[in-house]
């Protein structure tokens, strides 16, 4: 018998509400968080249309200004869902507890900030403290770090697929019983390098996303995090 | 579903060049090649191990592949030796049925300053459209399931130095779910040139000297690179078709180890793969000691608190001869481990020093050493705290 896996807990960081309660609530009325994002001028981009979060509240923790900003959404996301699913008590055992995420380009803003700051540079160089935040293994280990979990933890970069292989791994490791417990999720922070990106290979829409329209311009590059908590349904 | 997950096939592209049987021997015989400096013109030299002279077109014909990011072009070459080792025939294959799972972690950071500058300093019109795929970390998995036309599953893991044991361990899962019956499980690794002073910044690269494993005195490791791939089928499929067969994957774990904790998790996750691969004796430990204090020491602990109870008698830690490949540590790690396994010998540990040694009680290969084997464990620690073990064994191999 397959162990059954339920959904105990939800979190979200996203451009129409930062937490879900206030991201359903906006959903339902309709409320769009496209805007218009000026990092670039209107000649050199199709589209000047974005997703960003404005007046994101980052999670409370210490050293968060070591941390990238795709983690920092991360975080608030994984917060929001283990405190959701009430994983608080004593004695649960840390060590069957997991962490998967998913995500398109990690913490690229690393790059964009040391690309615009050293325009004049020969050499790009990354710094101690920017290396650490580009590792692209933090989106999941500082999730970890901070709720003292030592199951399994993943990364995968698989862009709009991410987090839903975060999801099915994570099923699958409570399934064969690796794990009692999974965060599973994804993140991106707003990044303009995609904005160009998605602009230059035609894919980006001028002003809004149409699903299933004939007239479709294509997409709207965003940001956010969203981590759903998995339980085995009858885990001691 | 399926009972066994069999290893049918393996390539490298290494500093050792793009065969497997040499790769071994050039460290079996001790014939070590020497670090290159990684950043010339520098106040700080970075000495790593350097892939050179390599050319994707003496191993492949794909379209597009100068625009690729330089871990792609050393995998898609991985991918293609790998295949024909392993008389994959990718015509009669059903692809449905083929998967590929690869680890990557910083491969793609070059073309990603090089696309963002170019619309920074130029402008966004001016960057090559094409540039932009490949300045993301799913583009070498991506041209490889492309290039196989694998369809069952397109994944790529970015777990840092466990990235690619993960890629195993994830890829053999796929098998034994019933979702594929073949599984390409990459590793890929190649440093861009500005991410180096943050490695020596944060005092986990040396600016000289080797990878010398379970150091107590001169902590930092040795960057390495290249590409790799284990091919990975499930027993029946590999049996049909009449497959040459190197090993069995027999116990996978994957845990996090938290730098403020107190708690050896890395006892853990050793223990969990050896539990799941049922057996009840390990011959050889194939360590990650990668010569930084985090992770040497909770290693030596692990094996030690494991050493009797498993009936260990070999660790063999051998980093110093590649360095610390990241990315694509695992495949190759894994790819030495099955030449042990199929020559019942075990490599030298490269620059161990008894003297300096964080426990000199450990059983570590002085030595190329010959000794029965049937199952090898296999860490794989990084410095952000994921740690990995796989357990491989050659009780299937006739």
């Amino acid at each position: 018998m397959k162990k059954r896996v339920v959904i105990t807990g939800m979190g979200v960081v996203s451009p129409i509400g930062q937490n879900i309660k206030e991201f359903w609530k906006n959903i339902l009325e309709g409320k769009s968080g496209i805007i218009d994002v000026n990092y670039f001028d209107e000649l050199s981009m199709d589209s000047l249309k974005g997703g960003e979060i404005r007046n994101y509240q980052s999670p409370d923790i210490e050293g968060k200004e070591f941390l990238g900003q795709t983690v920092q959404r991360a975080l608030s996301a994984a917060f929001e869902a283990y405190n959701d699913a009430n994983l608080n008590y004593l004695n649960i055992n840390r060590d069957r507890i997991g962490v998967t995420m998913g995500t398109t380009g990690g913490e690229i803003q690393v790059i964009e900030d040391i690309v615009e700051e050293q325009k004049e540079e020969p050499y790009y160089i990354m710094n101690g403290a920017n290396l650490n935040r580009f590792s692209p293994n933090k989106l999941s280990t500082q999730i970890a770090e901070e709720l003292d979990l030592g199951g399994p933890v993943y990364v995968f970069p698989a862009a709009c697929s991410g987090g839903n292989y975060a999801i099915s791994v994570s099923c699958e490791m409570i399934q064969t019983g690796k794990a009692d417990i999974m965060l599973a999720g994804g993140a991106d922070a707003f990044s303009k390098m995609f904005m160009v990106g998605f602009n230059r290979v035609k894919a980006a829409a001028k002003e809004k996303c149409q699903p299933f329209d004939k007239n479709r311009g294509g997409m709207i590059v965003s940001e956010g995090a969203g981590v759903l908590v998995l339980e085995d349904l009858e885990h001691d | 579903m399926t009972d066994k997950v069999l290893v049918t096939g393996m390539s490298c592209i290494s500093l050792y060049g793009d065969n497997v049987g040499f790769f071994w021997e050039s460290l079996a015989n001790g014939n070590l090649i020497n670090k290159k400096i990684m950043n010339p013109g520098r106040e700080k030299f970075v000495y790593g191990y350097l892939i050179e002279d390599f050319n994707v077109k003496d191993y492949v014909k794909y379209m597009g592949s100068r625009y690729l990011n330089e871990g792609s072009k050393m995998l898609l070459a991985a991918i293609d030796l790998a295949v024909r080792e392993s008389q994959l025939d990718l015509e009669e294959e059903l692809s449905e049925r083929l998967g590929i799972v690869t680890g990557s972690n910083y491969e793609h950071a070059e073309i990603a300053v090089n696309f963002y500058s170019t619309a920074i300093k130029k402008s966004p019109r001016s960057v090559i459209p094409s540039r932009f795929p490949n300045a993301i970390n799913n583009s070498s998995s991506g041209h490889g399931a492309i290039y196989v036309k694998g369809k069952a599953a397109n994944l790529t893991i970015s777990n840092g130095v466990t990235a690619s044991l993960d890629a195993i361990g994830i890829g053999a899962q796929l098998i034994k779910s019933g979702r594929a019956d073949i599984v390409l499980c990459c590793g890929v690794e190649k440093y861009a040139p500005y991410l180096l002073d943050g490695f020596v910044e944060n005092k986990l690269v040396k600016t000289i000297g080797d990878l010398k494993p379970f150091n107590n005195e001169d902590y930092g490791f040795v960057l390495g690179e290249g590409a790799g791939v284990i091919v990975l089928e499930s027993d029946k499929h590999a049996i049909k078709r009449g497959a040459k067969i190197y090993g069995e994957i027999l116990g996978y774990s994957n845990g996090f180890q938290s730098k403020k904790s107190n708690r050896n998790n890395v006892n853990n996750i050793m223990n969990n793969a050896i539990i799941e691969s049922g057996v009840k004796k390990i011959q050889a430990v194939f360590a990650n000691a990668n010569n930084l204090e985090f992770s040497d020491h909770l290693e030596a602990e692990a094996i030690k608190n494991l050493l009797d109870y498993y009936k260990i008698k070999y660790v063999s830690a051998i980093k110093g001869a590649f360095g610390e490949c990241s990315a694509v540590d695992g495949i190759f790690q894994t790819i030495l481990a099955l030449k042990s396994l199929e020559k019942n010998s075990l490599l030298k540990s490269f620059y161990y020093s008894p003297e300096s040694s964080i426990d000199q009680s450990l059983p570590i290969t002085m030595e190329f050493t010959d000794c029965t084997l049937e199952n090898i464990l296999i860490n794989g620690i990084d410095w952000n705290g994921n740690i990995s073990s796989l357990v491989v064994s050659n009780s299937c191999v006739d």
